[in-house]
């Protein structure tokens, strides 16, 4: 065993008594700085937003000879001078003016396969007084690439040290951990901060001579020369953008995204929805009936199981994505789309979200994050839920096949046409959002072509891990506590049994007793008692009572008051909105008539008809608009760090939803219909 | 005849000739004007015409004065090549920066 050194021995003492010395990864986008970090710190990272700041940053432990080092992997930037968002928080952070502490060592990322660039970042980054070591990654790739670097050479001609590094292959990993919590615990004199600036261009050099340092430098302490990019790149790039091939490579690329999200996802949906079924029946057959068996079984285990079914989809839609990234494709993507978005105020990479959304809003809301400008990236939040969702298909279903049934090609339009509604009210409320409320010039599109890469299997499980938890303490928590107090308030204050319950108990207990009963007939009054006790609950309780307050707001859409419950309840999940009904719908038709059947003849309590043409339109059309879901909105709470933004897309969703609503049952109306 | 062959000289052949054997001001052309596959030199004054924000962003991507590029996807928007680095940059940019091609730069 070697004997340790007295320096050692210092680094152990200084470490012993101090928290982990802080790092932070300061490096361009696509140099390969997160693969770095996720291979510096493993499984002992997490993502958290910077504190007092929306933007995320991933923070974990790295294990060194000496004891952990506190990593954090800043947001990627192009210069730490330049006025972005990113560029200011990474200053801001560096200095200590965001975030619990300021880093004690910055990490600075020069990529092997693109050294030039990344010289002339890591010359602007050296100049902060603080200790720097300058990690040079990708070195793999440059190799292969005929590319290699001297470390010992550049960190003479950049005074500071130098670790050669490979995020894929770990090579250099530990030392680059060593290294980084040296220079860390010994910080840095005045000195030799001095020194290092003589080793670099003045700040004030023109573009011209800063480049042809970076040149001299590269000449100095690299072999080889990197290949230009493989005519495979430029083939592929040419096709990927190409008119048709383009958009064609894109709407197959988006649709297997989507079918991933929309169809593969609903199995381990399902199986979430059986096991929590499993517990509710299994705490419910263990448990005493009353109200702590009810709080368990329809408050706790029933808002777990509406907080834990969005999971495959957020992790799926992660992992993809991860891949999609990872590959370089992404940018492609965001690329093709941007002429198209651009007109609604939004940005190319935009319409991943926005797709997205079409199965669920809330990964859809949590994918925004791979937008870069916050005005961007918030307005693209604001109009994600506009897009129809896979909750609204059963109120889509239902409602067309009331309006069009026994015509199959006008349900196929007018199922068609909701999508459509809701594309372009999201659009339209885009456009409108930006030159409003989010006014401002747009950044326009300058972005970057990562080389196209093998995507890392491995990276694409941290993520779709990283953001499952994410989601789940942040978002999950609230969204669980919704749940408890809908299911409360649809729950409470329990009715007494109404004489018509009373009288149908009765009739079942005496049939029971008769010799000759028939089980089936039995059964079905038994079925039928259960629904009403539901009806009557459901309308008795606060929920109901509240219904009843709205009802007057909602009667010029031709809603009463049990449609109007209806439509209370499905705040919580819309795909509620259908039970709703069913139970609390008052019908003549016989029992064992369709769901379909029921509702057509439903009645109002003046003995008219309920779901008449225009009503029916006028509640699709609300449906397709409105923002009808609380776990929706939680989660803007919770990535805009403000009430403010969830209230005006609750307000203005709504109010154009209950607008559109009216117009359509006012014109049916006119017509005659 | 012999009119339209001295025509042609004189509207055709000779500024191209011109255009292609230096880098004069007469043949800066936008950046969304050339060819798939055209190296160009960009224009010293020509950055100065953006925003400040766009200006600074392409510079840091390597996108500077007196740097030569290759177009990989031509039109608005378009994608260039900067050593290694490759940039999409919309029309409204593209169509200010002003660049003036190499010499004997082939277009695909």
């Amino acid at each position: 065993m070697a004997a340790q050194q007295p320096e050692d021995i210092e680094l152990e003492r200084v470490y012993s008594t101090e928290r982990p010395p802080r790092a932070a990864l300061l490096g361009q986008p696509n140099t390969g700085k997160t693969t770095l970090f996720n291979r510096l710190c493993g499984s002992r990272a997490h993502t958290a937003n910077i504190p007092g700041t929306t933007v995320e940053s991933r923070v974990g432990l790295a294990v060194t000879t000496h004891g952990q080092l506190e990593i954090m992997d800043l947001p990627g930037i192009y210069g730490l001078s330049l006025e972005v968002p990113e560029s200011k928080l990474c200053r801001d952070c560096l200095d200590g003016r965001i975030g619990d502490v300021a880093p004690d060592v910055a990490v600075i990322i020069a990529d092997a396969t693109n050294f030039s660039r990344s010289l002339r970042f890591a010359s602007h980054a050296l100049r902060r007084k603080m200790p720097c070591v300058v990690a040079v990654t990708l070195s793999d790739d440059a190799r292969r690439k005929g590319f290699s670097v001297n470390a010992s050479a550049l960190a003479e001609c950049l005074g500071c040290p130098v670790v050669i590094t490979s995020g894929r292959t770990g090579e250099g990993v530990s030392e680059l951990a060593d290294t980084t919590l040296r220079a860390a615990l010994h910080g840095i004199s005045l000195e030799s901060f001095e020194e290092r600036l003589q080793h670099l261009p003045a700040s004030t050099v023109s573009d011209t001579e800063l480049a042809r340092w970076a040149n001299d430098v590269l000449a100095e302490v690299a072999s080889g020369r990197m290949s230009a990019a493989s005519r495979v790149t430029d083939r592929v790039d040419r096709a990927l953008t190409h008119p048709v091939a383009g958009l064609a490579a894109f709407i197959v690329v988006m649709s297997i995204l989507f079918a991933s999200i929309f169809w593969l996802a609903q199995f381990p949906m399902n199986g979430l929805d059986f096991i929590f079924g499993t517990a509710g029946d299994c705490v419910r057959a263990i448990m005493p009936a009353g109200p702590l068996r009810d709080l368990c079984v329809d408050g706790i285990i029933g808002g777990i199981a509406g907080t834990v079914v969005f999971l495959p989809q957020i992790c799926l839609l992660f992992f993809l994505l991860s891949l999609l990234e990872d590959s370089g494709y992404l940018a492609r993507a965001a690329f093709a789309a941007d002429k198209f978005m651009r007109r609604f105020g939004l940005p190319g990479q935009a319409f991943v979200p926005l797709l997205s959304s079409h199965a669920c809003a809330l990964p859809a809301i949590m994918s925004t994050r791979l937008i870069p400008d916050s005005k961007d990236r918030l307005a693209t939040i604001l109009v994600a839920p506009f897009m129809s969702c896979t909750a609204r298909l059963p109120v889509y279903v239902l409602l067309i096949s009331l309006l069009f049934s026994g015509r199959p090609w006008l349900a196929g339009l007018a199922f068609v046409g909701c999508y459509a509604t809701g594309a372009i009210a999201g659009l339209l409320s885009a456009f409108l959002v930006r030159r409003t409320l989010l006014k401002g010039p747009a950044r326009p599109m300058l972005l970057e072509m990562p080389p196209y890469r093998k995507p890392s299997f491995k990276i694409a499980l941290w993520v779709m891990y990283d953001r499952g938890v994410m989601f789940i303490k942040n978002a999950g928590t609230m969204i669980l506590a919704i749940c408890v107090v809908m299911w409360w308030l649809s729950a409470y204050p329990k009715v007494a049994p109404s004489t018509e319950v009373l009288k149908m108990r009765a009739e079942t207990s005496l049939m029971a007793q008769q010799p000759n009963a028939n089980p089936e007939q039995v059964k079905s009054l038994e079925q039928a008692t259960i629904l009403q006790e539901s009806r009557d609950q459901q309308l008795g309780s606060m929920t109901g009572k509240i219904g009843l307050v709205a009802e007057p707001l909602f009667r010029p859409l031709g809603f009463d008051h049990q449609l109007t419950v209806a439509v209370l309840t499905s705040f919580l999940a819309r795909e509620v909105f259908v039970s709703t009904l069913m139970i609390i719908s008052t019908t003549d038709a016989p029992d064992e008539s369709s769901l379909l059947q029921k509702l057509s003849q439903n009645r109002r309590a003046d003995g008219t008809l309920l779901f008449t043409i225009p009503t029916a339109a006028a509640l699709l059309v609300f449906f397709t608009l409105a923002m009808q879901c609380l776990p929706t909105l939680a989660l803007v709470r919770r990535e805009t760090q403000s009430w403010k933004w969830p209230a005006l897309q609750f307000i203005w969703m709504s109010g154009l939803a209950w607008s559109m609503a009216w117009i359509v049952r006012q014109t049916l109306l006119t017509g005659g219909f | 005849m012999v009119s339209a062959f001295i025509h042609y000289m004189v509207m055709v052949v000779i500024p191209s000739t011109l255009a292609n054997n230096g880098t004069s001001d007469h043949n800066r052309i936008p950046l969304t004007q050339l060819l798939r596959g055209q190296r160009a030199v960009i224009d010293s004054e020509s950055l100065k015409t953006l925003a400040e924000a766009d200006r600074c962003l392409l510079r840091a991507m390597g996108i500077h004065e007196s740097c030569e590029l290759k177009v990989c996807k031509a039109g608005a928007p378009c994608i260039i090549e900067v050593e290694r680095t490759r940039v999409g940059l919309c029309g409204s940019v593209a169509s200010k920066v002003f660049v003036k091609p190499c010499d004997g730069c082939p277009a695909a």
